[in-house]
């Protein structure tokens, strides 16, 4: 089991990524460190490269440049919230099925163990979606189905992972229901002395929960503290110059 | 070794045929290869490679001519090309240079055109090609229900060690790579696995009709199953069920018995559709 890594010491370190899809340069020389124990956002308009910066940190798509998880004795295990899931509603694959197709080695048809259901029914107890163990994947709401895939991804074999993954988790649910999500993912982190790396588009969550932000267009457009990145020449140089910075307010009003 | 099995299946046929070696053959062959077809069934319909199972199978014009040419036999040219032509349309797909649809069409378009320009150019080549165009499974010989049986046991090894990544990686191949899945691996494993099970079924039921004893099984399982696990059972029962339902169907009415399997396979998927709706009434 890798040492969970210190706030001083970075998570993860990328040095000069380059991912080519073809002929087309998708990252350019990013260098960025992630700091361990906190939430790292990473922003930037569509086709940025966000998502392939997280792919690139999983080592599913090829690069040039180094990928190093410093603070860690041994590779660290992941968790991942995938912002698409290929799978309808029409398939039969219940809530538990997916966690215990993380959760036990045995194939499903041939029945499912008990640690493993206890173990898949805490973490979605955790994330207060235990109800739903018996529905089908395919038909849960987007707010349903960003809970489950945070309990998926928080559970594992051997313990709950070192580094979470996001991938635009709030995308298809409400603002509302969006700051509710980035709360609970904030009260995570610091209770399991999680690494997040979250792909968001909403900067005004951004702004409330991650203490890192990584700013990228293909290349990297800045990096360091919430308050300080997101600025309007950064917003400027990312999604062009009419943009202009304007953080909303979430939080539902009272009365 | 499958006495029993035929002394079993005899009581459904007809007493004027029962005892007759070719349909005995013919039913624990079938029953053999449609459970191997609705296992390896689950895991296309998942992973949507049904135009990838057609592409692979119409692949066997070039696999049949090019096993004949090579002076080695048919089928092995076949399951060989097969396998190739499935690990080559992996690789491509993954490059992600063009969509995975279009990658199979244009591998699709190339072996087929392949495969009649040999025939055309080898004119004694296209009688042997009939057989594997419709397929005969009454002509199926002792040992090819032991390749069948081999086919079987594949399929079920492969299930037991793959079956839940496989499924994760049909979700979310990302999940799954953060997960410890060799995403890369179990693809290509996967295809070649798909490929070899097509390539030994075009045999008995011919390369018109073998997608659809992958596809017709799983898409009814869909319908009918309560689980992931359950899926699985209910795939490789019901790709028995219509194999050696409509072989028996078509020694009664004197039909195709290829098309009869199909049929009934197609009968049970419709029979299935209220069932679905019924199930999404349940989960709107």
């Amino acid at each position: 089991m890798p040492e969970p890594a210190t706030e001083e010491i970075p998570a993860v370190r990328l040095a000069n990524i380059t991912v080519r899809l073809g002929n087309r340069v998708v990252l350019e020389d990013v260098t960025a460190d992630v700091p361990a124990g906190v939430i790292t956002a990473v922003i930037g308009p569509n086709g940025a490269g966000k998502t392939t910066l997280l792919k690139a940190i999983l080592g599913l798509v090829p690069y040039e440049g180094r990928v190093t998880f410093p603070g860690f004795k041994n590779r660290p295990s992941f968790g991942y919230v995938p912002q698409a899931l290929g799978v309808d509603e029409g398939s039969p694959l219940t809530v538990m099925d997916f966690l215990l197709l993380k959760l036990q080695r045995r194939p499903l048809w041939l029945g499912r163990r008990r640690s493993a259901r206890d173990e898949a029914r805490h973490q979605l107890g955790a994330m207060r979606a235990e109800n739903l163990a018996d529905r089908p994947l395919g038909v849960l709401s987007g707010g349903e189905r960003q809970r489950v895939l945070l309990a998926a991804a928080l559970a594992g074999r051997n313990g709950g992972p070192d580094i979470l993954l996001l991938d635009e988790p709030a995308s298809g649910i409400d603002a509302v229901g969006g700051e509710l999500f980035a709360a609970l993912l904030a009260e995570l982190t610091e209770e399991r002395g999680l690494t997040t790396v979250l792909v968001s588009h909403d900067l005004s969550v951004v702004s409330a929960h991650a203490r890192r932000v990584v700013c990228l267009n293909r290349r990297l457009m800045g990096v360091g503290c919430a308050s300080e990145t997101i600025s309007a020449e950064t917003i400027a140089a990312m999604y062009g110059r009419d943009s202009s910075l304007f953080l909303h307010d979430h939080h539902p009003k009272e009365g | 070794m499958f006495e029993p099995l035929y002394q079993l299946l005899n009581h459904l046929l007809p007493q004027a045929l029962a005892g007759a070696s070719f349909l005995n053959r013919a039913l624990v062959g079938g029953l053999f290869l449609a459970a191997a077809c609705g296992i390896v069934g689950v895991g296309v319909l998942g992973h949507r490679m049904s135009f990838f199972t057609n592409a692979v199978s119409h692949s066997s014009f070039a696999g049949v001519a090019v096993g004949l040419l090579a002076g080695v036999s048919p089928y092995v040219g076949l399951v060989g090309f097969a396998v190739l032509v499935g690990l080559g349309i992996t690789a491509l797909r993954r490059r992600g240079r063009l969509s995975g649809d279009a990658t199979v069409g244009v591998v699709f378009s190339a072996v087929m055109a392949l495969g009649i320009a040999l025939l055309s150019a080898f004119r004694g080549l296209g009688r042997e090609m009939l057989t594997y165009i419709y397929g005969d499974i009454l002509a199926l010989t002792e040992g090819e229900v032991y390749l069948a049986f081999g086919a079987l046991i594949v399929a079920v090894a492969f299930s037991a060690i793959f079956f839940n990544r496989l499924a994760l990686t049909a979700v979310s191949p990302e999940v799954a790579r953060a997960s410890g899945v060799r995403v890369a691996f179990l693809e290509y494993a996967h295809a070649a696995l798909v490929a070899g099970i097509v390539a030994v079924a075009i045999r008995a039921v011919g390369l018109l009709f073998v997608t659809a004893l992958l596809i017709l099984p799983a898409a009814t399982a869909r319908n009918v199953a309560r689980n992931q696990g359950s899926l699985f059972w209910w795939s490789a029962g019901l790709g028995a069920i219509a194999a050696v339902g409509g072989t028996i169907v078509s020694v009664y009415l004197n039909t195709s018995t290829g098309a009869t399997v199909i049929l009934l396979g197609t009968v049970m998927f419709g029979a299935s559709v209220p069932l679905r709706l019924a199930r999404k009434a349940r989960n709107p």
